[in-house]
Formats: C-alpha cells, structure tokens, sequence
C-alpha cells in the first residue's frame, strides 16, 4: 500500500483534468493522479479505494451531480475514509456565495479559483496553503 | 232625656217670683232656676249659671229690663230675653222688642209665659242652628273658589227660561278676565279665544245648543297680557219637570300645564324619531353589513346590506333574523369554511362577555363561483338601555384581491430577479470555464518542457475552449434577442400547422425509431402570437421528446390543446425516459442544466422554452416521472 499523496481530480471538462494533471506532475513529479469525469464514478472510487492521505480537486459546476450534491453523499462515508481526504473546490466561478459556501464546508479545506497553479500546487502539498 | 231648661229670674217681689215658679212648674216644664235682683248678681249669673232663658221684671230698684237686656247683648249672648211685667204701655213693650226682646208677658196673664218660654228658647235654638250652618256654607264657597283658582277650574251656568248667564270666580279667571270685570255671556267668552280657534269653537257651541247635546271643546284662550292658555270646557243640558231643557251647566278646566307637556312629548318623540330615523339612514347607507346583538347573542337590529346580505347567500332568515341567535345564523353559512366559523363564534361570545375588548378577522368564501373576502369586527356594545355587540362584516375583496396580485406580482419579481441572478451566474460560469482552461494550458504550454503529443494535447483543448466561448457568446446573443424581440409583428399561428413543419424537419429521426406524434387541437387549434417564439417551444419540446425517449418502448409523443374560461392550455406528453423532479424540480428551466450526461445537449432547451413562453405572457409547469414519461403544460391567457 502506498503512503504517497493520491490526487483526485473530479470535474466533467476532461481538458480541466489534463491541464490539472500536467501541472500537478510538473510541480511534483511523478504523483498518482485519478481523474473523473462522472462526480458519481469519483465517490466510488473514494469510498472503495482511499486508504492513505489523498487530495481532492472538486468542481462545482458538473451536470448530474454538482460539487455541493457530490459533499453530501461524502458526508455519508465513513470517518476512516474522510480522514484521508483533504477536499479542495478547484472552479471557475467567481460568485463570492460559492467561495463562502465551500469556506463554510467541514471537509473542505479552500477554494481555489481556476485555473489550477503551480505554486498552489506546492503549497498544498507541504500544507501551506492558505485560502 | 229632656234636659232642665236653665231659667235666670230678675225679680226683687218674691211673691212674683214664686207664682211663676209656680205657673212653670205646673206646665210640666223642667227647669232649673235662679232668682237675681241687682245688677252684679245678674253679672255674675250670666256667667256661671249660664242660662238658656232669661225672664225680666220690668221695674227693679237698681236697674231696669233695658239694662239687663243691654248687658246680655254685650256678653254676645243668643239667648231669649222674656219681659214679664204688671201694666206696661205698648209704646214700651215695642221699644224693648225693639232692642232685643223675644216676647213679653203680662203678670196677669201669666199662663202664657210657659208657651212664651217654650217657643222663644226654640227660636233661638234653632236660629243658633241655622247660622252655624250658614257659616259652614260661607266658609265652604270660600273654600271652592280658593280651589277653583289653585286647581284652576271653574264653572258656569245658563239659565234658559230667563237666559241669565253666571261664572264663577274660576271661571272668570279662565276665560281670561278679572272677577267681575265684564258682564258673563257666550259673546265675552268668545272675545277672548285665540283667533286660530275660533270658528271651530263657534261651530262646536252651536252645534251643541242646536240639538241640546253636551259637548266638550278645547281651545287657546288668550289673556290681557297676550299670554296663551289651552282650556277644555265641558258642558251638559239639565231638563225641567217637562223635559225640556232648563240649564246648561259647564265645567271648565286648564289644560294648559298638560297640554304642554304633551306637546313637548310630542316634539320629543318626533325628535327621538328623527334622530333614530336618520341613524336608520346612516346604518342603511353603510356599506358594511351591521348586526346588533343582545346579552344573549340575539339580533336586536340589522341594516339593509345584511338584508341584502342574507338574501345572496340563502340564508333564509325571515324578518331580517331578528331575534334570532346570530350564531346560529352563522353556523347555516355553510360556505364559510368551519374552522373560521370556529374562530368567529369564539370571538363573539367574548366580546359579549367582556373577556375581549374587540375581535377582528378576515375570511373568505365562494359566492357564485367566486371567492369573496370580508373583514369580521366585534366591538361591545354597552350603553344604559342594553349590552350586548355591534357585528360589522367590511367586503374587502376588491383590497384583497388587489394584495393577492401585488403577492404574485412581487412573487414574480422576485422570481425574475432570482432567473437573472442565476442567468448571469451560468453565463460567468459558462465564460470563465473555458477562459481558465485557456489560461492554464498557456501557461503550461510556456513554462514547461512537453512532449509533441502533450503539446497536441494542449493546442486541441485551447481550440476546444475558444469554440465553447464563441458557442456560450452565440446562445447569449439568442437569448438576449428573444428578450429583446417582443416587439416584432404577432400573427395567427395555427399549432398544427407548427407541429407539421417539425415533424418534416426531423423527419429522418422520427422515421429511424418509428417515433409516433399525434396531436389533437380540436378545442383551440390557433394562438396570436410572435410565430419564431411558438415554432421554437414547440421545437424544443418535441425534439426534447425524441432525445429522452426509451429505447425499450413505442415512443408516443401526444400534444393536445385545451379550451378553458379564459386560457389556452397546450399539454405535450411523452412516454420517455422522464426526470427526477424531486431532486431536479427546481433546476429543470435553469440554462447549462442537464440531467443526462449520456445524451448530448448542453442545456439550453428547456431554458429557451421558459424564456419565449414567458415573453409571450404564458406559464409552463412539468409532471415527471421517471421511466414513465414527462408532461408540459403550457398556459396562455386570451
């Protein structure tokens, strides 16, 4: 079983990810990175498959399922599960509700404006990131 | 018991006074008797003898009969004064009569004496009597007239025979002179009736002495000083032995006090009536209905909009429900839903008892299919005749109706605001999406080594991202001109003629999956409206129809129009894949909102119909149910 960082990328624009995944192996090296597409295929793979600390990337804006609807079904997960996660809403939105509303968020960690940078990246990763 | 006459005897001869002793005693007479023969015992007898006759000798050495018949006049005496003397003149018999004397006897005629006795002490006992009773009259006339004037009455009195005609004091005062002051006749009275009256008094007086008939008249004397007094005057006809008429006696009577205070009744109870009469008018007039209770919740009064009230919702109350339980009344309107009833019986019986100073409500109910509203006010009602309450029902529905417009039209505002916030929110959303993507694969693309398929990568996705700008810039510019277009030419758009030219156009899908689409616009097959707004919603629908439909069934898609009082309804169903409305029943019109990410679409659609049905003045609602099929109802107003 690793004991590196995973990062987890759910947003349905498949070129968010790629840029997403570029940057985050440009600032990290080689990293395991899962990205979906579907939010529901991302819960299930969380709940089956995290053991270790991982990084969430979230989107807010996804058609079947939004960031905040994919929050509460993580809620539901169990305590083992959740204590791994460090959630962070990655969107392109610029409405200050949806930074209050993920600020307010118990498992989410910030709110990060896209796109996603190198230097966010880092600082995520030796957890200096300030929102 | 024959009481003892008391006989004082002047004599000084006792042999005289023996033989009358004698000649009395041998008539039977009882007496007692004194004998005196000077002046101080005759003094002193009178006193306390206190005779009942007194018998005199003319001569005595002291004094005469004239003294003796003097003095007792001075004690105011009535008694008889017998003279009995031996030989007396006639010239002096007479001037004793004359002063006071009953009789005289002569001392030879002595048997006389004892009838003179007799008869004297009669006369003078009955005259005793007589002027005793004529002072009982005189002092009684005295007291009539004085209660003739308190008790201001009167009468009078016609003798027909010699046609003398008599007032009495009252009688006088009443016909409006001083006593006395003018001769007493029909002419006099007349004189001083009050003009006004005068005809019909005349007319009365003759009517009555025409035919011997007793009457009685009413009429305004008016006296010296102008002042008015109303007089009733009553008379009769006595009849003679023969029957024929001897008198006419009349009774008269002020009224004056009483008339006055009839007339003054009278003036009061026109102005109680007037006063009651005009606040009938004023209640009358009130729009509200108005019901007065007493103590035990019976209608005491009602005014005319309860009336008419009543009668528009058949609630058959005869005479107006006086004197009915109100609350029973209310309980018969069984239009008005039972738990206000509730409320409403609650706040009357507090009122009336005094636990709650006023109780106001406002309820509705259906009358002729339409909704009516009234505002229901309690107040006590506590004066010094009755408690009880004032009931008003205030129609309010005009207010009502116009609060309940201004909720929807704020509702609706508020409601659009709500669609604009969230429109601009997608549209930011939905331009900054690919913005960010194009900001982060530069920045890659210029500080990192990649390789040529990474590269490709990259290019690709920022040609992705700036197509996806120009798609969200090009559904702006549609959707800014559906909202700007209202103002081109409307025209008459026949529905079926829309749904033909659709089912020409997709064509080639509708005949790959045998897709059937049936329509019926029997009710309302035409609407005036912008005719791109209609073909695009029904577009959208239908073509939303055959992009959810389930494979694993017939699809059918049925649009059917409905006529109702003063709208279009336009119903398209399908049998299709249907959605969530529990979940999704809020987003389902958003822009960008799609609920399936297996089937292309990027959420426009349904958007676009709210928008257009929206600017054509109409209302879409959706029933869903998934894997069942969807329903849109679009409503026009006509």
């Amino acid at each position: 079983m690793s004991t590196e960082l995973k990062y987890i990328i759910v947003d349905d624009d498949p070129f968010n990810n790629t840029i997403c995944r570029m940057i985050i192996e440009d600032a990290l090296g080689e990293v395991e990175i899962e990205e979906f597409t579907k939010p529901e295929e991302g819960l299930l793979f969380i709940q089956e498959n995290i053991k270790g600390p991982s990084i969430l990337f979230l989107d807010i804006n996804m058609p079947t399922l939004t960031g905040w609807e994919f929050l509460e079904q993580y809620e539901k997960f169990s305590e083992e599960v959740k204590m791994h996660v460090s959630i962070y809403i990655l969107s392109s939105s610029l409405d200050w509700r949806d930074k209050d509303k993920a600020n307010a968020n118990k498992y989410v960690k910030g709110f990060i404006s896209k796109p996603l940078e190198f230097e966010t990246v880092i600082s995520i990763a030796k957890g200096e990131f300030q929102a | 018991m024959i009481q003892s006459l008391k006989i004082l005897h002047i004599e000084d001869v006792q042999s005289d006074a023996e033989l009358v002793e004698r000649t009395l005693k041998k008539s039977g007479i009882a007496f007692e008797k004194r004998i005196v023969d000077g002046k101080e015992e005759y003094i002193k007898a009178l006193e306390e003898f206190n005779p009942d006759v007194i018998l005199s000798d003319h001569s005595l050495p002291a004094f005469d009969s004239l003294d003796a018949l003097r003095i007792l006049k001075q004690t105011g005496r009535t008694i008889p004064f017998i003279l009995i003397t031996a030989t007396v003149s006639e010239e002096f018999a007479v001037s004793v009569m004359k002063e006071g004397a009953s009789d005289y006897v002569l001392k030879d005629r002595l048997q006389r004496l004892p009838n003179a006795v007799l008869n004297a002490v009669g006369k003078y006992r009955s005259d005793n009597e007589r002027q005793v009773y004529l002072d009982k009259i005189f002092a009684s006339e005295e007291l009539f007239t004085k209660a003739e004037l308190l008790a201001e009455f009167g009468t009078w009195r016609i003798d027909l025979a010699t046609d003398t005609t008599n007032w009495s004091a009252g009688t006088y005062k009443l016909f409006g002179y001083r006593q006395g002051e003018v001769e007493p006749s029909y002419e006099n009275f007349l004189k001083n009736v009050h003009p006004d009256d005068v005809v019909e008094v005349a007319r009365n007086f003759k009517n009555a002495f025409d035919n011997f008939q007793s009457t009685e008249v009413e009429c305004r004397i008016v006296n010296e000083d102008g002042s008015i007094r109303y007089l009733h005057t009553q008379f009769e006809f006595e009849l003679d032995e023969k029957g024929d008429p001897a008198h006419i006696i009349g009774f008269n009577q002020d009224v004056t006090r009483s008339k006055l205070a009839k007339i003054e009744i009278q003036k009061n109870i026109e102005e109680l009536k007037a006063a009651r009469d005009r606040q009938t008018i004023i209640l009358n007039a009130m729009p509200p209905n108005v019901v007065l209770l007493n103590e035990s919740g019976e209608i005491v009064a009602v005014n005319e909009s309860w009336r008419k009230f009543t009668l528009a919702n058949n609630l058959n109350v005869p005479g107006d429900g006086i004197g009915f339980s109100y609350l029973a009344i209310v309980e018969r309107a069984t239009s008005v839903d039972a738990s206000a009833v509730k409320r409403f019986e609650k706040g009357i019986r507090e009122v009336i008892a005094g636990t709650r100073n006023e109780f106001s409500m406002e309820y509705s109910y259906y009358s002729q299919n339409k909704e009516v509203w009234f505002q229901l006010i309690i107040v006590p009602l506590r004066d010094k005749a009755q408690k009880g309450a004032v009931v008003l029902h205030i129609d309010i529905t005009d207010r009502k109706i116009s609060e309940l417009e201004r909720d929807r039209m704020t509702a609706d505002l508020v409601q659009h605001n709500t669609d604009l916030e969230k429109f601009a929110y997608i549209i930011s959303h939905n331009l900054r999406a690919p913005v960010a993507n194009i900001i982060g694969a530069s920045s890659i693309l210029n500080n990192i080594e990649l390789s040529s398929a990474d590269k490709e990568k990259l290019n690709r996705g920022i040609n992705t991202s700036v197509m996806r700008l120009d798609e969200v810039i090009n559904d702006l510019n549609q959707i800014l001109q559906i909202k700007g277009g209202i103002d081109e030419i409307k025209e008459t758009v026949l529905f079926s003629e829309l749904v033909e030219h659709i089912k020409i156009s997709i064509r080639n899908l509708i005949d790959k999956d045998n897709i059937e689409i049936k329509y019926d616009f029997s009710e309302a097959n035409e609407l005036f409206a912008l005719k791109p707004y209609l073909y695009s919603i029904f577009f959208n629908l239908i073509s939303n129809s055959v992009k959810y439909r389930r494979q694993e069934v017939h699809s059918t898609i049925e649009i059917q129009s409905r006529l109702q009082k003063n709208k279009i309804e336009l119903v398209f169903s399908d049998n299709g894949m249907g959605i969530d409305l529990k979940k999704y029943g809020d987003q389902i019109f958003g822009l960008y909102k799609r609920f399936h990410s297996n089937i292309e679409g990027k959420g426009m659609g349904l958007f676009m119909v709210k928008t257009q049905v929206e600017m054509l003045g109409g209302k879409i609602s959706v029933k869903s149910e998934e894997n069942k099929g969807t329903e849109f109802k679009i409503e026009f107003k006509i």
